[in-house]
């Protein structure tokens, strides 16, 4: 038998959480980082459930723009960390707290 | 569905020229970033292909001024009133932050053929967010926006506050575009489309109630995020603190104005209130109440907060989410407008708010700039000790940014708040009414510490030697664009205002009364 | 509708002047340049407000004169024009504006004449010149706006200016912190006004004080609106406060009022701000700012006379404003305190005369205080020039014999002020008391009740300004007295406390620090021996042991006996029927039939106590200011008729006991300081009934500590880590995942976000379970 949306998208909530989540308890900058990118995929799926329900190609395509901005942003974001471990010589988050109150 | 599908593909309604200024400034920036690659080492030829750049698209956007609303590229794109008042808001901020940031090239080894091409990508991103009148295309405009300022936020690479606003900005960008990405998700599982116009027609009678309640929440969250209203705006002090100033300055202005752009198209032409339909009653009220709230502890919390700063960059930090907290006031009011003119009446209000929190702020952050030195030493409050009779001029300048940000009468700011308080004032609704007060008082808060920073100018003594910059010719074309905007604005607000009242694309408009 | 666009070179002449000394003059850096400049731009504006005021050389008839209180307008340019929002950038003149705009623009010109006197030597000439052309502008447009939002416009600009002149002597703390001071409390009154704009807006559909075609568009003026829509005064009752009605709009305005007048509770900036120089005392902090509350209540008189509960509120503050500054200035030793004192007094007494209905009467002693007050400030600098700076009366006496010319109009000013005949003041105050005790639109004990404080308040001024003179003026020399030194350094501690209380919070964090450094620059200017000359400094330098005071130059003398000839025969513009029939003479009160028009007709007496219920009065709420009103002949007429003999005699017996108190008042003061001058007063008056303190204890201080501690801390601490470290705990427990709670700031602000967003997602779902259930 073929899942229903409701499981789909029960699938993709609890992606989401367990990202939301995660991107609070990493340390590590890159952890949090691929949590948000869970974020995002969790939410692709949504995108492709709809699509699929609808029989309508808007989410799939949706799906492949979220993917390149992910790809994108990951390429920035990685070179955000790099700069920051050559500053600190570390890529835990915390260290990151001059900028305060 | 089908026969529509087959009929766009024979013959798709692309409308290319409704996005040329778009693509101009795009074009712009892929020029920068090539010249750059091959003339590395040049300091000022890029600014001045940005500024060129800008100035075209803005000839080709004030073209279409007079046009009727439009759509194109298949209903994906729309020109109307919120896109041309709020896209020439986005290219006077792009120019002007080119010119601060002069100073800074010239104080610091930036690579300023970079930073033009990154800002003309945020410029051209922002563009798409006003312009956007589909959700792909909102998400599209906000990350390439949001990437380029991740960046621009860390260009000081050396700098460890300059690396940690980077990465504290990243980290927080990117969680809170996942709401909002997800809210954009369960709308369109809720109505069966992403484009603005569909969505407003079928928020009468969505597929999935409940999903259109939760989708317009996690997009709140989202675009909360970027306008920094509370709770959201945990980020803002940090990354504007840490920021190069004049990336400050562009994320104060111009992102805020880009998602207010987005969140303005999205929540009052997409969610509309349709009297006699519970589900868009529902999602209507629930936004109004829930910006309502968060506007009244936006203003509160950015101007407490802001008193006991002694930053001036912090202090600036705070006061833009106190703005966005006025900003929402008018946002609100557009969301309960009782016709289609009241509503396209606020929308211009809303974006005339923004243009003058821009030419003040901008002119502000021009001034924090110079002082601040090399990699923004002197941004404290103590800096400013007895400048005043030192460099009266800046003094002075800075002094009227100062009242224009407290909204004294004559100076934009004080226009830009009659603007956006009046449509929650005709709304004769005490929810928006009790808004209205919050607003004005805060505003008597905010005199504290906005006067405190003229005291400390005129009436401190300095303790230290302190020689008067000289002003570059660059920075001082920006300050007397933003001087003359400020008085201008204040005094003759008239056909500004009245050339950014132009009806929106959004049809759906059945006035009701809320149960 | 007359138009007449030489109104716009009376406030547009000083903003030039002021751009001219700022942009040349601070060049120059020539005396003479700066001062002919300033006194011309303002001597410009004053024959120009003579010239339309009555209607000398113009094509239409005066302002003054005009039938039916008609207002000269002039539309500038188009502020602000949205939907039905419109705000002119327009001026207009009508009576009311017309007096206020003549006494302004005159007095204002003598004080700029004194200044250049007053100011000689001063490096900051063209600065100081430049503030107060700037001051010149502000106040013009306050007066002559055509709309609310104008007149706030000039309410705020002057309200900067005065910031800028009282810290004029920038190198002064106790001038800084005043400044501050000064502007903290009028900002809280800017916010009524502002409300009270807002509000107006939103009842009326209005700001426009007369109504008035522009563009070809009519533009109907908030009071037409009141008197055709609003058929009875509000029930008098609390409640209506806060029913947004016209009563809140009265209210709020009033709130501004208080701000900008110095009126309880917001009047302890006015009695620092002295530490200005003291032209600008003279001409901001007596003569023409701080009236600017008394002109906005008079402008909405038809808003107020709809509004009993406000009109109430406004007698008993003005009344008790009046006696409680009465008393301090009795106690006060420094000469420009007194005189500060009394002004707040006096500015009590206005709002006195509003509050019972006699607007007419408060706008006379608007006008005739600015004469004699103007007068006692000019007098008491030339006082201050003559003593090289002193300003404590204790250090003074006898100077009759050294500054003739300064004495003898002086003299005029005091018996102005108590309340002597035939001088200006008697005639205005009389008139207020007389109103009060026959006030129709007060509950009965009450009119009384005030009557009696405003009696009391007579006596107290006379002795006061009887203690000051005579400190003053006779007795013996005392310019080398030794002063009780314990009660000074505390004296400017505590000074500094409360100024840094109302300054900025960073201030707040270093006190210890600051206070020392106060009373150290205190005993800068008091100690004996100090030889660095500051010539940007107003302080007193010790007095050689030779020492004579001499009289001021003609620049200073000149002005102060134009005012002392105003502070005599002024008054006689206004005599009422019942005194000036003594000497045969029908009608001799110019001033109330000018101002006559201008007040809204409203029948108060059955509205002031019973309620809105009975409804026969209804048709008597008709005719107001700006609207057609009936022909103003009638009116008058109607006037002559009420002079009832027994009202003749009611009032003449009344204006016969204050005389009476006067001289008593005069007699106390002359007997008690005359044989010990330096009597010492109740401690509780000379510390100024310990308001900053109670100010500075109950609301400023816990205000601070409550941003600093608990907002601040609560909200960044305690609730952030708080919920991460409580989030933590929770998984930590159960999961048993237990590492070190080490909470880096990224992770708590996504963990606040995350927060928000299940608060924000929680109640749209909220909405949503409704939707489907």
């Amino acid at each position: 038998m073929e899942p229903s949306l409701a499981s789909y998208l029960a699938l993709s909530g609890i992606l989401f959480t367990i990202g939301a989540v995660g991107v609070i308890f990493k340390r590590n900058a890159i952890g949090m980082f691929m949590c948000i990118e869970l974020m995002l995929n969790a939410v692709n799926l949504t995108f492709v459930a709809f699509s699929r329900y609808y029989a309508d190609v808007t989410g799939q395509l949706f799906v492949f723009m979220v993917m390149s901005v992910a790809a994108a942003e990951a390429a920035v974001g990685l070179g955000i960390i790099i700069s920051f471990f050559r500053n600190r010589v570390s890529v835990d988050v915390d260290d990151a707290s001059i900028l305060k109150n | 569905m089908n026969t529509i599908l087959l009929q766009n593909l024979v013959n798709p309604n692309v409308n290319l020229p409704i996005v040329l200024p778009e693509m101009i400034v795009a074009l712009t920036g892929v020029i920068v970033m090539l010249y750059d690659s091959f003339v590395p080492r040049q300091r000022s030829v890029t600014g001045a292909i940005s500024l060129i750049g800008l100035a075209i698209s803005a000839f080709f956007l004030v073209s279409m001024w007079n046009d009727a609303p439009q759509t194109g590229w298949n209903g994906m794109i729309a020109s109307d009133g919120l896109r041309l008042s709020f896209t020439i808001v986005f290219l006077l901020v792009s120019a002007v932050t080119i010119l601060i940031s002069s100073v800074w090239a010239d104080n610091e080894d930036v690579p300023i053929g970079e930073y033009h091409a990154l800002l003309l990508f945020a410029t051209f991103g922002m563009m798409f967010m006003a312009s956007g009148n589909d959700l792909v295309i909102i998400f599209l405009g906000l990350e390439t926006l949001s990437i380029a300022t991740y960046v621009m936020a860390g260009l000081r690479r050396g700098d460890l506050k300059s690396n940690e606003s980077a990465m504290k900005y990243f980290i927080l960008g990117s969680f809170a575009s996942a709401f909002l990405l997800y809210g954009m998700a369960l709308i369109y599982g809720a109505t069966g489309s992403t484009n603005i116009t569909e969505i407003a027609l079928k928020v009468a009678n969505p597929n999935f109630p409940a999903l259109l309640l939760v989708g317009g929440a996690m997009m709140i969250v989202g675009f909360g995020f970027k306008v920094a209203t509370v709770p959201f705006h945990v980020w803002t002090p940090d990354v504007y603190e840490g920021a190069p100033t004049p990336v400050t300055a562009f994320m104060a202005v111009g992102s805020k104005s880009a998602a207010f752009a987005s969140f303005l198209r999205v929540f009052v032409l997409g969610f509309p209130l349709i009297a006699g339909v519970q589900a868009s009653e529902f999602l209507h009220e629930s936004w109004v109440t829930a910006l309502s709230v968060m506007a009244i502890l936006t203003m509160t919390v950015g101007n407490i907060a802001a008193i006991l700063q002694d930053n001036v960059k912090r202090m600036l930090a705070y006061s833009s989410i106190a703005h966005a907290g006025y900003a929402m006031v008018g946002f609100i009011g557009a969301g309960m407008a009782k016709n289609m003119q009241q509503r396209d009446a606020a929308i211009a209000a809303v974006a005339f708010y923004m243009l003058t929190y821009a030419v003040t702020n901008l002119g502000a952050f021009a001034i924090v700039t110079l002082l601040g030195q090399k990699n923004d030493r002197r941004t404290a409050f103590e800096d400013y000790n007895g400048i005043g009779f030192r460099a009266p001029a800046l003094a002075f300048t800075l002094s009227l940014f100062m009242l224009s940000l407290l909204g004294l009468p004559l100076t934009a700011g004080f226009m830009g708040k009659v603007m956006v308080f009046r449509p929650a004032l005709e709304a004769n609704n005490l929810l928006l009414t009790v808004m209205v007060i919050a607003a004005a008082v805060n505003t008597a808060i905010s005199a504290y510490y906005y006067l405190r920073l003229i005291v400390v100018m005129f009436f401190r003594e300095r303790t230290t030697d302190w020689l008067a910059p000289r002003i570059p010719t660059a920075l001082t074309a920006a300050l007397l664009i933003t001087v003359l905007g400020v008085l201008y604005f204040g005094i003759f607000s008239d056909g500004v205002i009245e050339k950014f009242s132009k009806s929106s694309v959004g049809t759906v408009f059945k006035a009701g009364t809320r149960p | 509708m007359t138009e007449n666009n030489l109104l716009s070179l009376i406030i547009f002449a000083p903003l030039v002047g002021a751009v001219i000394n700022w942009l040349i003059g601070g060049r120059l850096k020539n005396e003479l340049f700066s001062g002919v400049v300033a006194c011309a731009a303002v001597g410009v504006s004053c024959v120009v407000a003579f010239m339309i005021a009555f209607g000398i050389g113009t094509p239409h008839i005066g302002a003054l004169s005009a039938p039916e209180g008609k207002p000269v307008l002039d539309h500038i340019w188009t502020w602000i024009q949205v939907g039905s929002f419109r705000a002119d950038f327009g001026l207009g003149m009508d009576r009311l504006s017309g007096i206020y705009v003549c006494f302004i623009t005159f007095v204002g010109l003598l004080i700029h004449v004194f200044a250049t006197g007053y100011m000689h030597g001063d490096k900051g000439f063209y600065r100081f010149f430049a503030y107060l052309n700037l001051f010149m502008f502000s106040m013009l447009t306050l007066i002559l706006a055509d709309n609310y939002l104008l007149m706030f416009v000039g309410w705020e600009g002057v309200g900067l200016c005065s910031y800028l002149l009282i810290g004029y002597y920038i190198k002064r703390d106790e001038a800084r912190k005043a400044a501050k001071k000064a502007f903290v409390m009028n900002r809280i009154g800017d916010w009524g006004v502002l409300m009270a704009i807002f509000l107006m807006y939103s009842m009326t559909g209005s700001i426009s004080f007369f109504d008035k075609t522009v563009d070809g568009a009519q533009v109907q003026s908030v009071f037409t609106w009141v008197s055709q829509n609003v058929m009875a005064p509000e029930s008098f009752a609390g409640a209506a406060i806060f029913a947004g009605g016209l009563t809140s709009i009265a209210v709020l305005l009033f709130v501004g009022a208080t701000g900008k007048s110095a009126q309880i509770p917001l009047f302890t900036w006015l009695p620092d701000a002295m530490a200005g120089p003291t032209p600008v005392s003279a001409l901001i902090h007596a003569a023409t700012m701080v009236t600017a509350g008394v002109y906005l209540v008079v402008r909405s008189n038809a808003i107020f006379q709809n509004a009993p509960t406000a009109m109430f509120i406004v007698a008993i503050i003005g009344a008790a404003t009046a006696i409680f500054a009465a008393t301090i200035g009795l106690a006060q030793n420094d000469i420009k305190k007194v005189l500060a004192y009394s002004t707040v007094s006096q500015l009590g007494y206005m709002f006195l005369a509003c509050g019972v209905g006699a607007f007419t009467a408060a706008i006379f002693h608007v006008m005739t205080h600015a004469f004699f007050k103007a007068l006692l400030f000019l007098g008491s600098g030339s006082v201050i020039h003559g003593m090289h700076h002193e300003q404590d009366m204790r250090r003074m006496g006898n100077l009759k014999k050294y500054m003739p010319i300064t004495f003898a109009t002086m003299l005029t000013g005091w018996l102005a002020i108590s309340g002597i005949p035939i001088f200006a003041g008697f005639f205005s105050k009389d008139e207020i008391l007389y109103k009060t005790f026959a006030s129709p639109n007060i509950p009965e004990p009450w009119n009384y009740v005030l009557w009696i404080v405003g009696l009391v308040t007579a006596v107290l001024t006379a002795v006061y300004m009887t203690r000051m003179m005579v400190m003053t003026f006779w007795g013996e020399e005392r310019f080398h007295e030794e002063l009780p030194v314990a009660e000074h350094p505390h004296d400017a501690a505590r000074a500094e406390e409360n100024a840094y209380a109302f300054g900025d919070a960073s201030d707040a964090v270093e006190p210890h620090g600051d206070a020392h450094a106060a009373a150290h620059h205190y005993d800068d200017g008091h100690g004996a021996a100090h030889d660095e000359h500051d010539d940007e400094d107003e302080h007193h330098h010790a007095l050689a042991h030779d020492f004579k005071p001499h009289e001021s130059p003609w620049v200073m003398t000149v002005p102060l006996i134009v005012l002392a000839i105003l502070s005599t025969f002024g008054g006689l513009m206004g005599v009422p029927y019942a005194l000036s029939s003594l000497v045969g003479i029908k009608d001799a009160n110019v001033f109330e039939h000018t101002l006559e028009p201008i007040i809204a007709k409203v029948s108060h007496k059955e509205a002031g106590h019973s309620t809105a219920a009975t409804g026969e009065h209804a048709p008597a709420a008709t005719n107001a200011a700006g609207a057609g009103h009936a022909a103003s002949a009638a009116a008058t007429e109607a006037a002559h008729d009420a002079h009832s003999p027994e009202e003749v005699r009611n009032e003449r017996l009344l204006a016969g006991l204050s005389v009476l108190l006067a001289a008593l008042g005069i007699g106390t003061g002359w007997m008690i300081f005359q044989k010990s001058p330096l009597k010492r007063m109740p401690k509780i008056l000379a510390e100024k009934w310990r308001v900053d303190e109670l100010y500075n204890g109950y609301i400023v201080d816990p205000i601070t500590n409550l941003s600093r501690n608990a907002l601040w801390k609560g909200i960044d601490i305690g609730v952030i880590d708080g919920i991460v470290n409580g989030v933590g705990h929770f998984v930590a427990a159960l999961g048993g995942v237990a590492r070190g709670i080490q909470v880096g700031f990224v992770r708590s602000y996504a963990a606040f976000i995350l927060f928000g967003a299940l608060i924000v997602i929680g109640y749209f779902i909220y909405y949503g379970f409704r939707l489907i259930g």
